[in-house]
């Protein structure tokens, strides 16, 4: 009912954690308080769940010599839409799924998987990718994760704009235009 | 626009969608004092469109209001351009409720708003030709068309001469050609499909440019197409064709419209001492205040289920089972197009090329079915629009620094798609009645459906989903698959039927100029008044009708003969 007024200040909370979980971590107290509040209003994934989450997306899509998943904004996206866009029993499968995950790496790793190395990250997603799996899997939420990393990334206004300089007035259509490999 | 000066009219056009916006623009420019009536809200192109809005700015990107969707849309949304930019084109369906039965569900996808669906619309228009108006009269379902297409084509001209049609003349007699602004153009993928069908069946099956509602040159005062993609959320510059962009502003020039929004008309009035419509009741549908319009002439452009329902809810002493409705044939043979069906598959080979810019249209395969030769199976046919595009792998495996550079830089293999549209056969028993207890957020009772595909249509897939195949591997296109959605009628938004035109008043509601036998100053001019579905996209059909009706209409009022 009130839900869309919580999930605006759930935006702003969602700022505030994303500062919180990057190694020059802004403002700490007030991110950890302001996780508190944002996990009991709007339902949405808690500060531990919140970190895994932006490590995942930062390994799918990392920083390279242009800015990756977490510098354009990502982690807040992906907040979003488990806060707002999956059910609750969507929401509940996927965080299920993400400590499925994090046990299973912890298993074959002995290390959570926020602890792994980038080229260890890799590896262990890639025996996830492109594999289906119930819901609660590590399969399943690496399938969500990975869906909305790309779409998060591709739709976010750095990508839109500078990268692939999306132009809402192309003013003519080319069919074949060459385009050397 | 003029000040509602007074409640009587020459004349009253219930709708602004894409019928209402021509009998207006065609009412008004001879000379007729014109109430167009609209359910919906005012639309301002400046604020409302949002086809140039990025998915960034989007709460969910792109990916829709998941939620409110589901509370508010949950069937409006299975259109896929009700999505997060268009949903507001879309009616609330708590709102605007209808039953079916529950196992034989009808998709009635609505739009209330000044400019109805012209604002949603595909944009695709093709012309009908004598195999489609003759095809009730030569198979047997159905009642015969009181018109055949040499009566319609001067009005197709004249419909395409002010909208602006894109398209290749290709000289064929089922499929005339509209009068054409240059055809858009082929990419490479697309001319290799045409160029291998061409080769392989010469003009038995040919590809075509989609012949399409959309100006490649400045037209009317309007702007050529910047090929900017998404034309169903709008077009500020116009240069698709909608009602809210060029019927309506020349109707309005002419100083004789009047525009009235968020006014829901309940029903048609009848005058029974003069035998004729005396005018229509009409709800704010912001005050809920009722009042009434009285014209000297009636008509009917609120789209094919409203306008029918607007005629059973009209139902008085003298006629009990609806106005214009003695023969009881109002309500009976609803039709769409079989549609949700098709094949598609990769095409090998020019990855050194892609496209620049977005073309609105896609590519257009006419009816090959029962033209020359007769099908063992089915009757009718069904014709193909599709497109090839290449899309970035975003599902394809790999993760980190190369998924990045797939997602930026590949292109992805090109994809060819074919889609199918069948024509449906008109069935009495695809109907519409009156709910005997569901009604609107407005009071007004509201319809019920009953609509199912028939055995005809279910003929014609398994032949197209075979022919598709055919014409695709024709072309080397390999990993083909087949699909069918099960799509429910509705969902191809091309319902047409239930007040059909005919010869005889005792088997049709309307006569051969739209107008109603029974009341000659009412005449229905949408979708509602076709008395078979072809498997072309109605609009432009719809068009015609219209302003030809109108040019009736008036001719005859001149005379005092309505």
């Amino acid at each position: 009912m009130n839900r869309r007024r919580l999930l605006a200040l759930f935006g702003i909370s969602t700022v505030a954690s994303v500062a919180y979980c990057r190694p020059a971590g802004g403002i700490p107290e007030l991110g950890r308080w302001l996780d508190r509040l944002s996990i009991r209003l709007s339902d949405g994934l808690s500060n531990a769940e919140r970190q895994l989450a932006a490590a995942i997306a930062d390994t799918v899509i990392p920083r390279t010599d242009t800015p990756g998943a977490v510098d354009v904004g990502v982690p807040a996206f992906i907040d979003h839409m488990l806060a707002a866009w999956y059910t609750t029993a969507e929401r509940r499968a996927f965080q299920l799924g993400l400590r499925t995950l994090d046990r299973k790496c912890r298993t074959e790793h002995r290390k959570a998987f926020f602890a792994l190395d980038h080229p260890n990250r890799l590896e262990f997603l890639g025996t996830l990718d492109g594999k289906a799996g119930p819901a609660g899997s590590a399969e399943d939420a690496f399938t969500i994760m990975r869906r909305l990393t790309v779409h998060g990334y591709l739709t976010s206004q750095w990508v839109q704009t500078r990268l692939l300089k999306a132009s809402f007035i192309p003013g003519r259509f080319d069919g074949c235009v060459v385009e050397p490999a | 626009m003029a000040q509602e000066s007074a409640r009587h009219f020459d004349a009253i056009v219930v709708g602004s969608g894409i019928t209402g916006g021509w009998a207006a623009k065609e009412l008004c420019e001879k000379g007729l004092r014109t109430l167009v009536l609209e359910a919906g809200r005012p639309i301002t192109p400046e604020r409302d469109y949002v086809e140039h809005v990025s998915a960034s700015s989007l709460p969910f990107r792109g990916m829709g209001d998941r939620v409110a969707q589901q509370r508010d849309q949950p069937i409006q949304k299975s259109c896929d351009v009700c999505d997060e930019w268009g949903s507001k084109f879309f009616v609330n369906d708590h709102e605007n409720p209808y039953s079916t039965d529950p196992d034989m569900p009808f998709n009635w996808i609505r739009g209330r708003q000044v400019g109805g669906r012209s604002i949603t619309w595909g944009r695709q228009v093709y012309r009908w030709s004598d195999l489609d108006f003759e095809a009730n009269l030569r198979d047997g379902h159905g009642a015969d068309w009181p018109l055949r297409y040499a009566d319609l084509a001067p009005w197709y001209s004249h419909v395409e001469r002010f909208i602006g049609v894109s398209g290749q003349a290709e000289g064929l007699g089922h499929l005339p050609d509209s009068e054409f602004l240059p055809p858009m153009a082929y990419n490479c993928a697309e001319d290799r499909f045409r160029e291998a069908v061409a080769r392989r069946w010469e003009r038995e099956r040919i590809v075509t440019m989609g012949r399409c509602a959309i100006l490649t040159r400045p037209h009317m005062g309007r702007a050529a197409c910047h090929y900017c993609g998404p034309c169903e959320r709008g077009c500020i510059t116009h240069s698709y064709f909608s009602s809210l962009g060029s019927t309506l502003p020349a109707a309005l020039n002419t100083g004789n419209l009047t525009l009235r929004p968020d006014s829901v008309v309940e029903s048609v009035l009848y005058d029974r001492t003069r035998g004729k419509a005396g005018g229509v009741r009409v709800i704010d549908s912001a005050t809920g205040a009722v009042a009434e319009f009285t014209a000297r002439v009636i008509f009917l452009c609120a789209s094919t289920l409203e306008s029918t329902r607007i005629l059973l809810n009209s139902a008085g002493p003298d006629h009990p089972d609806g106005l214009a409705n003695g023969s009881g044939e109002l309500g009976r043979n609803l039709m769409d197009h079989y549609h949700g069906f098709g094949a598609r598959g990769r095409m090998p080979g020019l990855e050194d090329r892609r496209t620049f810019g977005v073309r609105p249209t896609g590519i257009y395969v006419p009816r090959f079915r029962n033209v020359t030769r007769t099908h063992p199976d089915f009757v009718r046919g069904y014709a193909f629009q599709g497109r090839a595009v290449r899309n970035a792998p975003i599902k394809a495996p790999g993760l980190g620094a190369d998924l990045k550079r797939s997602l930026l830089h590949d292109q992805g293999p090109w994809m060819l798609n074919l889609s199918g549209f069948g024509e449906c056969l008109p069935r009495s028993d695809n109907r519409v009645t009156i709910d005997p207890a569901l009604k609107d957020k407005w009071g007004v009772p509201a319809l019920r459906i009953h609509c199912t595909w028939g055995p005809n249509e279910r003929a014609m897939l398994s032949d197209a989903l075979h022919a598709a195949t055919e014409l695709l591997e024709t072309a080397g296109v390999v990993e083909i698959e087949t699909y069918d959605r099960k799509s429910p009628p509705g969902l191809c938004i091309h319902e047409m039927g239930t007040a059909r035109m005919g010869r005889d008043p005792r088997t049709s509601v309307l006569n051969g100029w739209n107008q109603a036998h029974e009341v000659r100053n009412l005449f229905v001019t949408d979708g509602a008044c076709m008395t078979s579905s072809g498997n072309q996209n109605p609009s432009l059909t719809y068009m015609a009708l219209t302003a030809r009706a109108c040019d009736y209409a008036v001719a005859r009022m001149n005379r005092n003969e309505i």
